[in-house]
């Protein structure tokens, strides 16, 4: 597509990408393996997309994989009205992995939540994507929990996490993920979770499956990629978006 | 020297290794639920002239991303020389704009292969001769007419066949094997629908009355074009119609369509895994196996 458009004489190619496949394989975490998020973005580059325009890609470092303009946006802003009409009180914000720290922190200051915390997660590489929470920092007794994470795939992570926050006393367990894939039996293991409601967006779009399960929301994340593309096309600051 | 395959064609790379007196070095292909594929070297290519297999047929597109990752993976783990042996090459019929609007896909492919790092590309057949050109990198383009013409001189000797492009493109190919062989040959023009891809109309250029036909052609997917060209000749007055063709893609139920033709044998080669189902008793699969290891060596 981003050929047919150069060739049809397009000035400039922006490649609106919400959710940006590969972006996982961000680094070599161990030997003899491809980058294989550099390998997807830098072809884009190749083919001739002269911007890109993500939604919580999953390691903002991957930005420099390429030479050009990359903007990514958070899915924060189009979650927390969502998130506020649930009246959580005594809230604390979760991340389901070390990783995630930085994105709950965020969350936990729009939200002006009491607390945070952090389930560890220990995932086998030569085991292939098997991860099962272990241990965690802070106290959840009593309180509600909602765990913030950039994607669901397989649903494994925050199933766990949800399982272990209420073996560790949390009263109602939420999630919200920016990219929802629920692939593999993800939806069984929602169901089957100590999980109240998932809350995703609109990023990829869901089969019907998805679209009726019971605990699973949906925000549109329309609006603000509209209004990021409106920004890209004006000279607007995109990091006013962003930062709020 | 290591060779490595991906999952596209295995059966092949061990036999290319072979000829080297190698063993096909172990890579893992991991597919997450998601579907997206994990790449792992299983041995160490440091400072190594890498070949590496993998053919682009149907998954096209899942062929051509394992081999970028895997091609990553070679260069990011030190390998000095990636030579590609893509003996199909997928997209090469998209090599120029059909129509206004589109892109040029085998030049995006092209682009890709050589900005991940490969050093040299050996294919077989390609669509047009002009393919190699796209690339900037020396890339090969490779030719199994010599193994059908063993074939056909063991197969027909002593009868008078007469050799047949079963359309105007193939005129090259069909004059190559034709000096080959010294055997005269003929023509089917065809009109192709470019909105739909369809086949409209086709006649006959030439004699072909009393002889075996021998129709030679790149590819064979649908297997339509063979089939009605088969009848074309046999209304003509061919005694019986032969098939070969370099890429067996064999699409949907090629294969059931071609052994209840009037096709009596079909003649393909190993640049694509044909896999076990498609198989069927007129087919004939000859190996391109040491014409690409020769030019490998070369």
């Amino acid at each position: 597509m981003i050929d047919a458009a150069k060739r049809g004489s397009a000035s400039e190619v922006i490649l609106i990408t919400p959710y940006f496949g590969y972006s996982r394989q961000d680094r070599k975490e161990m030997a003899r393996v491809p980058i294989s998020s550099a390998v997807v973005a830098s072809l884009m580059e190749y083919v001739g997309a002269d911007r890109i325009l993500t939604l919580d890609i999953h390691a903002e470092q991957e930005e420099g994989f390429i030479q050009h303009p990359w903007d990514n946006i958070y899915a924060t802003y189009a979650f927390i009205p969502a998130i506020k009409k649930k009246k959580l009180e005594n809230l604390v914000i979760v991340s389901p992995d070390k990783g995630g720290v930085p994105r709950a922190t965020f969350y936990q200051g729009l939200l002006k939540a009491s607390e945070m915390a952090i389930v560890y997660k220990e995932r086998d590489i030569s085991a292939n994507n098997k991860s099962e929470a272990r241990a965690m920092v802070g106290d959840v007794r009593g309180k509600n929990a909602l765990i913030v994470d950039d994607l669901i795939g397989d649903g494994g992570t925050v199933a766990h996490a949800a399982n272990h926050l209420r073996e560790k006393g949390a009263k109602r367990i939420f999630a919200c993920a920016t990219h929802g894939l629920f692939s593999g039996d993800a939806l069984t293991k929602i169901s089957n979770s100590a999980l109240e409601k998932v809350i995703v967006t609109d990023s990829v779009n869901h089969r019907a499956e998805v679209l009726k399960h019971p605990k699973i929301e949906i925000v549109s994340i329309a609006p603000l990629m509209a209004e990021a593309i409106r920004r890209i096309e004006t000279g607007d600051s995109i990091s006013s978006l962003i930062v709020g | 020297m290591l060779i490595f395959s991906g999952s596209s064609n295995k059966p092949l790379a061990q036999k290319v290794a072979k000829y080297f007196g190698k063993e096909v070095s172990p890579l893992e292909i991991f597919t997450f639920p998601d579907g997206e594929k994990r790449v792992t070297l299983g041995e160490r290519a440091v400072g190594e002239t890498v070949i590496l297999v993998q053919s682009t047929n149907p998954p096209v597109d899942a062929n051509y991303m394992e081999l970028f990752l895997m091609v990553d993976a070679l260069k990011r783990s030190g390998a000095e020389f990636v030579k590609l042996l893509m003996p199909y090459m997928g997209y090469q019929r998209q090599d120029h704009i059909f129509r206004d609007g589109e892109g040029v896909s085998l030049e995006i492919m092209a682009k890709i292969i050589e900005a991940v790092g490969v050093s040299e590309v050996f294919a077989f057949d390609v669509h047009s001769i002009k393919i190699p050109e796209i690339f900037t990198i020396p890339t090969h383009n490779l030719s199994a007419l010599p193994i059908f013409a063993e074939k056909i001189k063991e197969s027909f000797s002593g009868q008078e066949p007469i050799l047949v492009s079963p359309d105007m493109g193939g005129i090259r190919r069909i004059k190559e094997i034709s000096e080959m062989l010294n055997i005269p040959f003929t023509t089917i023009v065809k009109d192709r629908d470019l909105n739909t891809g369809n086949i409209c109309d086709s006649k006959l250029n030439g004699e072909v009355a009393g002889k075996q036909a021998l129709m030679i052609d790149d590819m064979m997917s649908t297997g339509e074009t063979m089939i009605k060209a088969a009848d074309l000749l046999l209304e003509n007055g061919a005694t019986g119609v032969f098939a070969f063709a370099t890429h067996a893609i064999l699409s949907g139920i090629a294969s059931q369509k071609l052994q209840e033709s009037k096709i009596e044998k079909v003649f393909v080669t190993d640049t694509v895994e044909i896999p076990d189902e498609n198989l069927f008793p007129k087919l004939e699969i000859v190996s391109i196996s040491k014409i690409a290891a020769d030019a490998i060596l070369e």
